[in-house]
């Protein structure tokens, strides 16, 4: 069974004319990285709200179609019942933080559904040191870097111990470094922990070494769902207003420059080593 | 220019800032009580001094003379104003006293009271949870909303707005920030409210907490140190 399966979904935000969302038909298994991508307002951020029912539940508007986020109509459940299943991560680290110490900030679901006081101290234990973020326990997140404080943040939906993870922009408050770690730190929890990774993003270059699988929106519409590197050869991002990765413009370069077959390569080391190859050839 | 992080909880590990948030609220009501009690100079300067000793307990010298320079203006205001009208110095100096005790037991209680554990302690003496999350937010969100402020402002600055010059124009003219303010205060509270959605908020009738609140004996003793007035009382 897949772990998200959407029928042919139509979203439209109230008090707006245009559709968000048209036809979108998708399956999800666990345990994939998947890219979302396209220009603002392809349509990204509704596509996850509608994951994890957000849509329809807290943004209102006209809603045809199903998704069914492991086994539960997401229409028919409330939003705190799915969020054990789908953890949802915003743009703006600010915007997320409640509480006055980390710990807390870890805390916030846990008490929200009732939790034991042990139990929660354990789970609080556990994210953080999954997280690697125990020496930030008392720290006020607040006063933590743009960087920590997304950790942080995705800790605190880690506590709810949610199959899938979905993560709207999280990179574009941060600077490079933080950026690098923190993509580093999503591959982990993909591959240590089994965690299925949902991440709405267009600083691609960053995230095609660790995904599996990159979907094109456009205007609302899937327009391409496939194995990254049969998306980056195959169309032309930048056609979409998309920042290509860099890589993938190299290659399309030396392909169109000296009649190379380069194949499909996830990173700038791996074309020049193609490169390198196919000349020697 | 105004300082938030001085009039904002900032985590110290002093004895007051670990007392019971339910004792220091015992304790400020107690100092309101002194100060309106009795009017003469003696007892209020006894008091004053005496709320001097949380305040080193906590390293709150620096934040007190912040503060009582903030209030210079309407302590110069209520000894002249008193002086005048009743020709008396030690009752005008002894009503600035009494300002000045709300001030620096009020200090003890804003200052190293962590808003969460204010919230806890609210909703341990019953207040419905939502109001104590609603609480807890609006502290949790001030140094955000002053940074907007802060953006906006200079935003508008390099833009040509005059925020400096005379008065009623200040005034004025601090309409083109409060506009954009209101308007990102709005969009803020909306994703905000979403993503505690998304958090489980309203899972549970009764939320669970991290930490419950206990009353130790420093709790009992400061209690205790608010009724040291009793014997100035008394005796003075």
């Amino acid at each position: 069974m897949s772990l998200v399966k959407i029928i042919n979904l139509n979203f439209k935000y109230a008090n707006t004319d245009f559709w968000s969302l048209r036809n979108i038909n998708l399956e999800i298994s666990e345990g994939e990285f998947i890219i979302i991508t396209g220009q603002s307002g392809c349509g990204k951020t509704t596509l996850l709200r509608a994951m994890n029912g957000l849509i329809p539940h807290y943004h209102q508007g006209e809603y045809d179609g199903h998704v069914i986020l492991d086994g539960k109509e997401v229409s028919k459940h409330k939003v705190y019942e799915l969020a054990k299943i789908a953890g949802i991560v915003f743009q703006n680290p600010e915007d997320q933080i409640f509480a006055m110490t980390v710990e807390k900030e870890v805390a916030f679901g846990l008490e929200n559904l009732g939790i034991e006081r042990s139990e929660m101290r354990k789970i609080v234990d556990e994210t953080l040191q999954q997280m690697r973020i125990s020496h930030l326990r008392f720290r006020q997140p607040f006063f933590l870097s743009g960087g920590e404080q997304q950790k942080v943040i995705i800790s605190s939906i880690l506590a709810l111990k949610p199959k899938l993870i979905l993560l709207d922009e999280p990179l574009s408050s941060l600077d490079p470094m933080s950026a690098q770690a923190l993509v580093e730190e999503l591959h982990r929890l993909n591959r240590q922990y089994g965690k299925t990774i949902v991440i709405a993003e267009h600083r691609l270059d960053l995230l095609s070494k660790y995904a599996n699988r990159m979907i094109v929106m456009d205007k609302g519409q899937i327009i391409l769902d496939n194995r990254i590197e049969e998306v980056l050869a195959k169309i032309d991002l930048e056609s979409l207003g998309i920042n290509e990765p860099l890589f993938a413009k190299f290659a399309r370069f030396l392909r169109a420059k000296y009649g190379l077959e380069l194949g499909n390569c996830l990173s700038i080391e791996e074309v020049v080593r193609r490169f390198n190859h196919a000349k020697s050839h | 220019m105004f300082r938030p992080e001085y009039f904002y909880f900032r985590k110290k590990d002093t004895i007051i800032h670990r007392l019971d948030p339910r004792s220091k609220l015992v304790y400020v009501i107690a100092m309101f009580v002194w100060a309106l009690i009795r009017g003469d100079l003696l007892f209020l300067s006894a008091v004053f001094l005496l709320t001097l000793i949380p305040i080193s307990l906590g390293k709150l010298f620096k934040n007190l003379l912040i503060s009582l320079r903030a209030a210079l203006f309407f302590i110069v205001l209520i000894i002249l104003i008193n002086y005048v009208f009743s020709h008396n110095l030690s009752l005008a100096i002894a009503l600035a006293l009494r300002f000045m005790i709300l001030i620096s037991s009020f200090l003890i209680f804003s200052i190293t009271t962590s808003p969460d554990d204010l919230a806890l302690a609210l909703y341990r003496m019953g207040f419905p949870y939502d109001f104590v999350l609603t609480f807890n937010l609006s502290v949790r969100f001030i140094p955000t909303v002053m940074r907007d402020a802060t953006n906006i402002i200079d935003a508008q600055r390099a833009r040509g707005l005059e925020t400096q010059k005379g008065f009623i124009n200040r005034i004025k003219n601090y309409v083109p920030v409060l506009i954009p303010l209101i308007v990102v205060g709005i969009k803020r509270a909306i994703n905000v409210a979403e993503s505690m959605e998304a958090r489980c908020f309203g899972a549970s009738k009764k939320p669970t907490t991290l930490y419950e609140l206990k009353f130790a004996v420093k709790d009992y003793v400061f209690i205790a140190f608010s009724f040291i007035p009793t014997i100035f009382y008394f005796l003075l």
